[in-house]
């Protein structure tokens, strides 16, 4: 094609330079790994690349980490913003930016742009960026527990020129690299450079071959694509108005808890998150700025609505978000956020997560794609000190990269699934571990009932212990920056329920080294490690590692869906031959009665399911909405999962399992349920029964008539309360 | 003498009969029979021998190698067919097979598939925690003994297995690549009180580190191994039977052969595509071309393959339903893209592929019952297949019914219903699929397209080469003369190779001594193996390799290592290291002070068969007479031009063809386009040149 405007392109044409450019950009992605060769980049794709249009608009995402592809955007508008003051920029620069007030999610994310210019005009921007081993702050490795501002996270970069008119400034790379510990820092950094250049290099091709005009065209067709197809599909989705509250414990300080506040509202075409309510901002490493919650609602959106749709600045155009300055998931200059992706950035999904699947749940059309929060939380277990080949190590304890998936409305959630943002998961192999580092593991394994229960279960996660072996200095530490181990943030969905909590501990003085002497046997579960057990706080300060001492510690799992007294007994008993359920827990919370062969006995079964429910009748009282209102006005005919019958011609909302009629679909809901108050074990084993303060309960709406869930929450003393309101008034 | 070969693939048998005087060579496909894949090979045994004007004892009397592909252990995975397997690990860690390193719930899967969350999960587990017996002993990662095995517990585990109505057993503790004693005494065990079982030992089929790849790979071979090892030795008793005086020799798919009783069942995973390769890089040698890149277009997937120097690649990992596999297997990238690729609307936009209609129902051209618009249905319509000769002829296809699903389902939504530019849309959208695929699998493997020429086959393979090869970068195409039986006729190529592979994390320094014991070791198994095989000792060569990476990187970069390990040699593998992680990675992106560390360590064993000098075609004589001209697609006018189609098998050496024109070949078309043109060279094959035009104007 000739290079003259090309006002419409055609639909093949787009087809074709679209599917390039999410090559270029996955490409990019290739070329900036294989320079940096960082385990963390690699293993984890803890990176991202990207093309952007000229005022910085997302086009093309490489398959890399969720979130980090959505913060490029915004280190485009600081760059643009600091070059106008600061001399501008020209083709052939590249800048660098770490600042989380300023795009970045954290400091350890160093993220680099550069501009592309045809015949003098900004047609684009290219983008990478990835998660750096060190930041050279207080303490190795970019999480500091103890800090209480930015400046003790490291090094802090506005906008950077590091590259001028296609000349590396050395000076600035030296710079970064003095203020680092790490020397694969400086070659991380550089592999940003060629891949920036290598994606600058091939958009030229491009733009040679097809037009410059083709080439905006095809761009902004693309977000188009995207906004269009994400503003259908709203506008077949319920209008309606959601609200859910998460949790964060600890602040690295104290055992504070935090709340995010997430009020989805959806009308036609547009979504809006409000997160009014949500805590201030914590002293310590847990919040997030700004960037980190638009990657998380973005990210939510992509998972819960996008699966079809390119993951593209139109996702953004279909929403807006409302939050405070100076919130725990939009701090305030200088509030610390080392750990953000893991605490404020992974919370604010769950929030966002459980309103989108409510909506979803609520459409015939899309109900099979509502999903139960997965893995809430993700952690950071560090244990660093000298190798038994003799170097200084830091290393992350990956295994929590297993975390257990949502169910869903016809199936269970997967088993060590993963993590949320990140699209491939990846757990070490124990023996590369072994091999590696002085630690010998005694287990890794699913995590018995640590999917959260349901008619359909959530996802399990695993636990593991290790012990010191072959250190030749005996100098291992351990240090832990973890979320939800108070509480669960893997809740579960139309009346299913949480999953599991974390939970960190140790044992001191253990017979281990006694037994490895002797060649014994290992032991092989918690309960037979003997020593002096301490349970450690989510986030813990580095520690010695003694000889002999164990540390284990659990992650979360998946929420599970519907009411567990429907669960397939058949499926239930399955689940107790494979060791994923208790038999306490198949009775307890499934109200499965197995032979001592393992079937199912039918009989029992049916009077322990009525059992149960009747306790829930017996236990339960009357709700005090607050300011909740969960109701339907307008919502027509609609099931919702196996709990409610909405009726709108009849004004009606009953119960799905006995008929009863709750009230009119304009009435508050709440006032006709009953809730049942029971500690969070109630779901479950490690549920944060170690780390009780009386602070969490779980809550359990159920039916007035015949105890069916309808809804498991977890519940803070004081916190708002989640709602629903579908259909416009 | 012949060299005679069968191919078995999802849908065809290929069988290639090679004549040894002259080269000359025979060529049948037949259906693929699933029920007895015996039937199929014997079916297309026949036809050939027919051919040849032979009695099928006689040729096979007469044929001093059979060499044989077989689908046979992808189809027992994939329809679940294989035996009922348990699994004895080490205690601790029996979820490991359920667990999958997580990443069991997206491995194989494209970045779009990934993107849906909802619909991703592990797939249904072959072995669960009920047939996984945990074993109480524990080796370090030295191979240090930490816990002995206890005989007893492995004779208590071994009768309740007995008891519980399995089949077979695989046996997978930690670090036992480093010290397989536990393995192997609990195999001597398990082979005592269940003698009918099949059993399958890690440290025997992937003897490298990493405990799920390696459990994965022995749990597999156990799955398959009676399967396997029944079909292959029934196979070469009625082979036998009907006169094969020679031992059956088995693809592998690390593109060696080995005899039946040599053969590691899992081995034969994915062998047909790795023959594909051997026989493009043998290609490739007789050409004289050091770079080529192999591409193979079929129903549903589309596959390419690097051969850089005249060298393949193994990739690190095999991904089986879901499971990641430690076997040495031919590095191949695929994408779902093929003859079969269904096109849709989506939301305004035309998108091609995954979903593919395969062979059953087919394209709506096939008349079977498929309705949904495919990648040949979209052929038919530009007027490139000629309906009465796909496939050699044996398949009628209906052109009514490409154009009412092309016309219904892509034109009349999105083009104005004119079928013609929405047909032309379907084949270019799949064309920069696989022209970026190729760019993408090159540039990962450190190399630039444009040093490279590219080959193609598959039935679909030189239909669309035109376009995706110079969009692709590569200035010359060739399609090989027996272009849709090349996976069988690369199998005929194939020289007897056994992959040796040990484990062992060492930084530099290392003493020369501890390196030259692990290859003097694998070189000693090697020539056993060779031995057995029937090679002589004069056409035995042996490769070592080494697998290394700079301390706290991830990349690891397989390099050669010399015949005899000194001091010297460590040299050289560090500086042969250095040297391919920057040509790799880019100058100075090594960690250089961190260290060299070594980890994984291999022989191949290759045993030379003898290559036979091709048949060389008669020179062209006289003017190229088209078989007949018709209206085909020409994307430079985009619309339908006068077209001469030649027939292929009457074209002789030198003869010179421009574009545009169609060159039907026995079950395959080559399509050329308005700017290139064709030559057919000595052996046969089509050069295809031309055409470094934008990759706008590249749309045929």
């Amino acid at each position: 094609m000739p290079d003259s405007p090309s006002p419409v392109l055609d639909p093949v044409s787009f087809e074709v330079l679209n599917h390039r450019l999410l090559c270029i950009a996955e490409e990019m992605g290739i070329l900036y790994m294989r320079c940096s060769g960082s385990n963390v980049l690699i293993t984890g794709n803890d990176a991202a690349s990207a093309i952007m249009d000229a005022q910085g608009a997302l086009v093309a995402v490489g398959p890399y980490i969720v979130t980090q592809g959505n913060v490029l955007p915004l280190i485009v508008q600081a760059t643009i913003d600091s070059a106008t003051r600061h001399g501008g920029f020209e083709d052939g620069d590249i800048f660098i930016c770490n600042d989380p007030y300023l795009g970045a999610i954290h400091a350890p994310d160093f993220a680099t742009v550069a501009p592309i210019f045809h015949n003098g005009e900004l047609v684009a921007w290219v983008g990478a960026s990835g998660h750096q081993l060190d930041t050279g702050g207080m303490d190795p490795g970019g999480f500091s527990v103890k800090a209480v501002d930015i400046h003790q996270e490291g090094l802090r970069m506005p906008p950077i020129k590091l590259v001028e008119r296609g000349e590396v400034r050395g000076d600035i790379l030296d710079w970064i690299i003095n203020q680092v510990r790490d020397p694969l820092v400086g070659l991380d950094v550089k592999g940003q450079i060629a891949c920036l250049m290598a994606g600058r290099e091939r958009i030229d091709e491009l733009i040679g071959h097809w037009g410059v005009e083709t080439f905006k065209e095809a761009m902004a067709r693309s977000v188009a694509f995207a906004a269009d197809k994400l503003g259908a599909r709203l506008d077949d989705l319920p209008d309606g108005k959601w609200r859910e509250v998460q949790y964060i414990d600890h602040d690295g300080h104290e055992s504070r808890i935090y709340q995010i506040v997430c009020t989805l509202t959806k009308r036609g075409q547009h979504m809006t998150f409000d997160f009014t309510g949500t805590s201030a901002n914590a002293r310590g490493l847990i919040n997030c700025t700004y960037s980190g919650l638009q990657a998380a609602v973005l990210s939510a959106v992509y998972i819960n609505l996008c699966w079809d749709i390119p993951w593209n600045r139109g996702v953004r155009d279909c929403l807006d978000i409302i939050s405070e300055e100076g919130t725990v998931n939009n701090c305030a200059y200088p509030a610390p956020c080392a750990m953000a992706t893991i605490s404020g950035v992974i919370v604010t999904i769950d929030a966002a997560w459980r309103c989108l699947s409510q909506m979803l749940l609520a459409s015939e059309t899309y109900r099979d794609e509502a999903m139960a929060v997965w893995s809430g939380t993700s952690l950071a277990p560090i244990f660093a000190g000298t190798s038994q080949h003799g170097f200084p190590f830091a290393a992350t304890e990956m295994s929590h990269f297993g975390g257990g998936g949502g169910a869903r409305t016809y199936a269970d959630g997967v088993d060590t699934a993963g993590i949320v943002f990140n699209t491939t998961p990846n757990m070490p192999n124990i023996e590369d571990q072994e091999s590696e580092y002085p630690v010998l593991y005694l287990y890794r394994r699913h995590l018995r009932d640590s999917g959260g229960p349901g008619r359909f279960r959530g996802g399990r996660s695993g636990e593991l212990a290790y012990t010191v072996y072959d250190a030749p200095n005996d100098d291992l530490v351990g240090l832990f920056a973890g979320t939800g181990a108070e509480m669960p943030n893997g809740i579960g969905i139309a009346g299913g329920m949480p999953g599991n909590a974390i939970r960190i501990g140790r044992f001191l003085g253990t017979d281990v080294p006694k037994r490895l002497a002797n060649g014994t046997p290992l032991p092989e579960a918690l309960e037979e490690i003997n020593g002096r057990h301490e349970i450690m706080a989510s986030k813990h300060e580095r520690g010695p590692i003694d000889a002999g001492d164990v540390w284990h510690h659990c992650w979360q799992a998946g929420g599970g869906y519907g009411d567990p007294l429907l669960r397939d007994s058949g499926a239930c008993a399955r689940d107790v031959a494979r060791g994923a359920v208790s038999r306490e827990a198949a009775h307890d919370i499934y109200g499965i009665v197995l032979t001592d062969e393992g079937a199912v006995d039918v009989g029992s079964t049916d009077a322990q399911r009525q059992k149960i429910r009747q306790d829930r009748l017996a236990a339960a009282v009357a709700i005090d909405p607050g300011d909740a209102v969960v109701s339907f006005p307008g919502a027509g005919q609609l099931q919702f999962g196996d709990a409610l019958l909405v009726d709108g011609d009849a004004d009606s909302v009953a119960c799905a399992q006995c008929g009863q009629r709750h009230c009119g679909t304009h009435d508050n809901l709440l006032d006709h349920l009953r809730e049942v108050r029971s500690p969070l074990t109630a779901a479950g084993p490690v549920r944060g029964e170690d780390y009780d303060v009386g602070r969490f309960h779980l809550r359990q709406l159920c039916c007035a008539n015949c105890g069916a869930l309808v809804d498991v929450q977890v519940a803070l003393e004081g916190a708002p309360r989640p709602f629903m309101q579908i259909g416009t008034p | 003498m012949y060299t005679l070969s069968v191919d078995i693939g999802g849908t065809f048998t290929d069988c290639v009969a090679i004549d040894e005087a002259d080269g000359h060579v025979t060529t049948r496909k037949v259906p693929t029979t699933q029920d007895d894949l015996q039937r199929g090979v014997f079916a297309g045994v026949d036809q050939i021998a027919s051919d040849l004007d032979l009695s099928t004892p006689a040729l096979l009397s007469d044929v001093s190698r059979f060499v044989h592909a077989t689908t046979q252990s992808s189809n027992a995975v994939i329809a679940g067919t294989g035996a009922r397997t348990a699994v004895l690990t080490t205690r601790g860690f029996g979820d490991t097979l359920l667990i999958m390193r997580a990443t069991g719930r997206v491995a194989g899967l494209s970045v779009f598939e990934r993107h849906h969350y909802r619909n991703t999960q592990k797939p249904v587990p072959m072995v669960d925690e009920r047939d996984i017996f945990e074993v109480s002993e524990r080796v370090d990662y030295k191979g240090l003994v930490l816990v002995p095995l206890d005989d007893d517990e492995i004779r208590a585990i071994a009768k309740k297995i007995g008891a519980a109505g399995y089949e077979a057993v695989a046996v997978c503790f930690l670090f036992s690549h480093k010290n397989p004693t536990h393995e192997a005494r609990t195999g001597e065990i398990l082979r005592e009180v269940l003698p009918d079982f099949y059993v399958s030992l890690s440290a025997d089929v992937a003897p490298v580190i990493g405990e799920y790849e390696r459990s994965a790979t022995a749990m597999f071979n156990a799955y398959v191994g009676e399967l396997i090892e029944g079909y292959l030795s029934r196979l070469e008793g009625s082979l036998g039977d009907r006169g094969l005086a020679q031992k059956l020799l088995i693809v592998q798919a690390n593109g060696g052969v080995a005899t039946t009783a040599q053969t590691v069942p899992i081995m034969t995973v994915e062998s047909g595509p790795a023959a594909g390769v051997v026989g493009a890089a043998r290609l490739a040698k007789q050409l004289g071309l050091p770079n080529v890149i192999a591409t193979d277009v079929g129903g549903t997937t589309f596959k390419v393959a690097v051969i850089a120097d005249g060298v393949w690649s193994y990739s690190r990992e095999t991904v089986l339903n879901q499971y990641q596999l430690r076997l040495p297997m031919i590095d191949i990238a695929s994408i779902g893209a093929g003859g079969g690729s269904i096109a849709r609307i989506d939301s305004g936009r035309l998108r091609v592929g995954p979903r593919s209609a395969a062979a059953d129902p087919g394209p709506a051209c096939y008349g079977l019952g498929g309705t949904e618009p495919t990648v040949t249905d979209a052929d038919v319509v530009l007027g490139y297949i000629s309906p009465d000769r796909f496939l050699g002829g044996d398949m009628l296809l209906d052109p009514a019914r490409a154009h009412s699903a092309i016309r219904e389902h892509i034109a009349e939504p999105l083009f104005g219903g004119d079928a013609l530019a929405a047909a032309a849309g379907v084949r270019r959208v799949v064309d920069s699929q696989m022209a970026d695929l190729i760019r993408k699998t090159t540039l990962e493997r450190g190399h630039d397209t444009r040093n490279f020429v590219m080959m193609a086959y598959g039935g679909a393979g030189p239909t669309h080469a035109c376009s995706y090869g110079p969009e692709s970068g590569c200035s010359e195409i060739i399609i090989p003369a027996v272009a849709t039986v090349h996976s069988a006729f690369g199998a005929a190529m194939t020289d007897v190779r056994f992959s040796l592979r040990y484990s062992d994390p060492l930084v530099l320094p290392v003493p020369a001594e501890t390196l030259e014991k692990f290859f003097a070791d694998m070189d000693a198994q090697g020539r056993e193996l060779l031995q057995n095989a029937d090679i002589s000792d004069a056409n035995m060569t042996f490769h070592r390799w080494v697998e290394a990476r700079y301390r706290r990187q991830v990349h690891t970069v397989r390099v050669a290592a010399p015949k005899f390990i000194d001091d010297a040699g460590i040299e050289m593998i560090a500086e042969a290291f250095h040297r391919e992680y920057e040509r790799l990675f880019g100058v100075g992106t090594g960690l250089t002070d961190a260290g060299i560390e070594l980890i994984n360590y291999g022989v191949d064993a290759v045993g030379q068969v003898q290559k036979h000098a091709p048949h060389r075609l008669e020179p062209q004589r006289g003017t190229l007479e088209p078989r007949l001209r018709r209206q085909a697609y020409c994307a430079v006018l985009g619309a339908m031009v006068d077209t001469p189609v030649y027939d292929g098998v009457s074209l002789g050496a030198g003869a010179a063809i421009d574009g545009p024109a169609v060159i039907e070949q026995p079950g395959t078309t080559i399509v050329l386009s308005t700017d290139q043109a064709a030559l057919i060279d000595d052996f046969g094959h089509t050069h295809i040149t031309g055409s470094d035009s934008k990759e706008s104007d590249r749309h045929a």
